[in-house]
């Protein structure tokens, strides 16, 4: 949230001069900046290209300030568009008057930078709590039409059999086929519940992937197992010889790929091969699985991966599911960057679903830092912090791995994550302090909350620096690496 | 007996009112979406329909409009089945001709008493 990256500002001022310094002052600080010179053009730009912040001059000849306020928040669609009036006058009641109109707030002219920064960035901030709590409401509504539609259907089945079980005779044959309607109906609605928090966890931002190095083939292999051994719907697997690396959290491109494989056999009734094959790209790899099966409606193509969207037709209707495998395909693989899709010729001619993934950027053997972090994604900001001061870096997903690389390369830094898996970073520090008096200095960046002895203990072994894990992390974490780095090379 | 015609595109609530309707020996025809239901209604006349709301092909709310717009259905009863509890729902059936609905889940023995109810059976 506290990313000014591509935040979009729109300076509205009559005077080219004042715009221009409030446009560079802000596009340093990393906005993305539009002006305009009057209040017609500025309710124009809104409407259309809507900003998530306006800094509105007053005093503008034809349409001033207040007249765009007026306008600006009396429509529905701009009305949540945070304004920052711009004033040169000293007058109390103007500035009052801006606010009364829906002002979030004023700078007096001539602006101060950092009184700038500070502002825009506070209503930001404000801006996007108050987005969460929309999008919160917006979640809680829709959980409610889910429950109270898709949820009813198995309950209806479940306390439908069970009353007539208890009032009514029937055959032993009868009640089992009654008993069995009401287990599959309580495990679908078991996978609907568990499917629908599922989504909503990685919705929210609650549940992120953990990016590494993957190897596609050992996990397409163990995808096809695990879904176990249909004769009549065999899964074939054709991949290039050598494939390398992707970047991938392993559990979640599971869930995605028997997925998409267990559709693939669901909506293969008559049987037929599935072939899951891999085409590489320049950056990455494209996965596809093809069926022979139903094929999918053109119509329906584009509403596939929404939630809940069903194709409908008498060939399906006994094809049973959430609703939401593949709305949480699509999640998924959005969070690893790539794209997902599908194609198919038409009804009863198969269909093939692909995504992509970027290849892992090949790790240099030696650099300035080290990074021993099993989190990917993060590994890449230090690493794009740590160039920009200078600084060349390596990886190593574990410890072990850390270790091998000491044994051959002697870096003049190591960032250390204390969570990881395998050999925990206390006793990675402890190996690497044993092997040598002469070891780098380490910065430790850690979720963990130390205490005092703690901290100690871990100085006693060479941290020079603790960096808590948070959305600062690697800017400070690149900081603190930076400084070890240059008094190791003044010490004589 | 009187002949009963379930619409709706869960088999599991096919098979349950179907269970439901047996316990009171009624004949019984099955539609998984609207047009199928359609064409029954037209061939078989059933004494009652009962229709869920939302459906593939015609919804029951159509449905309803059809069979109170044709004169050879005029007997015909009909009881909505509907898995949303909003009332405009409800009132848009009652208000184009069904005699009942019924909200889901539902207990059977709520659902046969309506039927009794509607068919006037003993």
């Amino acid at each position: 949230m506290n990313d000014e990256r591509g935040r979009r500002v729109l300076v509205v001022d009559d005077k080219p001069d004042n715009a221009a310094l409030v446009e560079a002052q802000l596009t340093r600080a990393g906005y993305d900046v539009a002006c305009v010179d009057n209040g017609r053009e500025a309710l124009a730009t809104v409407t259309f290209d809507p900003p998530d912040l306006i800094l509105l001059d007053i005093m503008m000849p034809d349409m001033d300030g207040y007249q765009v306020l007026e306008q600006l928040k009396g429509r529905e669609t701009t009305k949540h568009i945070p304004v920052i009036a711009l004033t040169a006058l000293q007058d109390r009641a103007e500035k009052l008057r801006a606010l009364e109109l829906g002002a979030s707030d004023f700078l007096t002219k001539p602006v101060d930078r950092a009184e700038l920064l500070a502002r825009v960035r506070t209503l930001l901030e404000l801006n996007d709590l108050w987005k969460a709590q929309g999008e919160l409401v917006r979640m809680k509504d829709e959980l409610l039409s889910v429950v109270s539609h898709e949820l009813r259907t198995p309950l209806a089945s479940l306390v439908g059999f069970t009353e007539l079980l208890l009032t009514q005779d029937y055959s032993e044959d009868q009640r089992r086929e009654f008993l069995i309607v009401m287990m599959h109906e309580g495990r679908r609605l078991t996978a609907l519940i568990n499917d629908f928090l599922d989504l909503q966890r990685m919705e929210s931002g609650r549940q992120t992937v953990h990016l590494q190095p993957v190897d596609l083939k050992p996990l397409l292999q163990q995808a096809i197992a695990t879904l176990g051994e249909d004769l009549e719907r065999p899964i074939v697997l054709d991949l290039p010889a050598a494939l390398p690396q992707v970047d991938a959290d392993p559990d979640r491109l599971m869930q995605v790929v028997t997925n998409l494989l267990s559709n693939a056999r669901k909506y293969s009734p008559q049987g037929g091969r599935i072939r899951v094959s891999a085409v590489m790209g320049e950056r990455g790899v494209r996965v596809r699985i093809e069926d022979r099966g139903l094929g999918i409606p053109k119509e329906a193509l584009p509403k596939l991966f929404q939630k809940f969207y069903r194709v409908d037709n008498s060939d399906r209707r006994s094809i049973t599911g959430t609703g939401l495998g593949l709305a949480i395909c699509r999640q998924i693989i959005a969070e690893h960057g790539g794209r997902i899709g599908a194609k198919s010729d038409g009804e009863g001619k198969g269909s093939t679903f692909w995504f992509t993934l970027a290849f892992s950027r090949p790790n240099p053997v030696s650099g300035d830092v080290l990074i021993v972090e099993d989190d990917v994604g993060f590994c890449r900001l230090l690493e794009a912090e740590l160039a920009a001061l200078g600084l060349s870096a390596v990886r190593a997903p574990n410890a072990e791995a850390a270790l091998d690389r000491l044994a051959t390369s002697a870096p003049k830094a190591i960032g250390l994550d204390l969570l990881l898996p395998g050999i925990s970073g206390e006793e990675f520090l402890q190996a690497v302090a044993q092997r040598s008096r002469d070891a780098p200095p380490v910065v430790i960046i850690t979720v963990k909350d130390l205490d005092g002895a703690q901290r100690a203990q871990l100085c006693e072994l060479g941290a020079v620096a603790l960096v808590p894990k948070g959305p600062e992390a690697a800017s400070q974490a690149a900081a603190r690496l930076a400084e070890a780095v240059i008094a190791g090379a003044m010490r004589p | 007996m009187k002949r009963v015609l379930i619409a709706d595109d869960q088999r599991t609530i096919r098979m349950l009112v179907a269970a439901t309707l047996a316990v009171a020996r009624l004949d019984v025809l099955e539609a998984s979406d609207g047009n199928e239901a359609w064409g029954l209604i037209r061939e078989h006349r059933p004494d009652l329909a009962i229709l869920d709301v939302q459906m593939p092909g015609q919804t029951g709310l159509e449905l309803v409009r059809a069979i109170r717009q044709d004169e050879k259905l005029a007997d015909t009863r009909i009881i909505l089945l509907t898995a949303t509890a909003q009332g405009s729902d409800v009132e848009a059936g009652l208000s184009v001709g069904a005699d009942r609905y019924v909200t889901k889940p539902f207990s059977p023995l709520d659902l046969l008493e309506e039927v009794r109810q509607v068919l006037e059976l003993e």
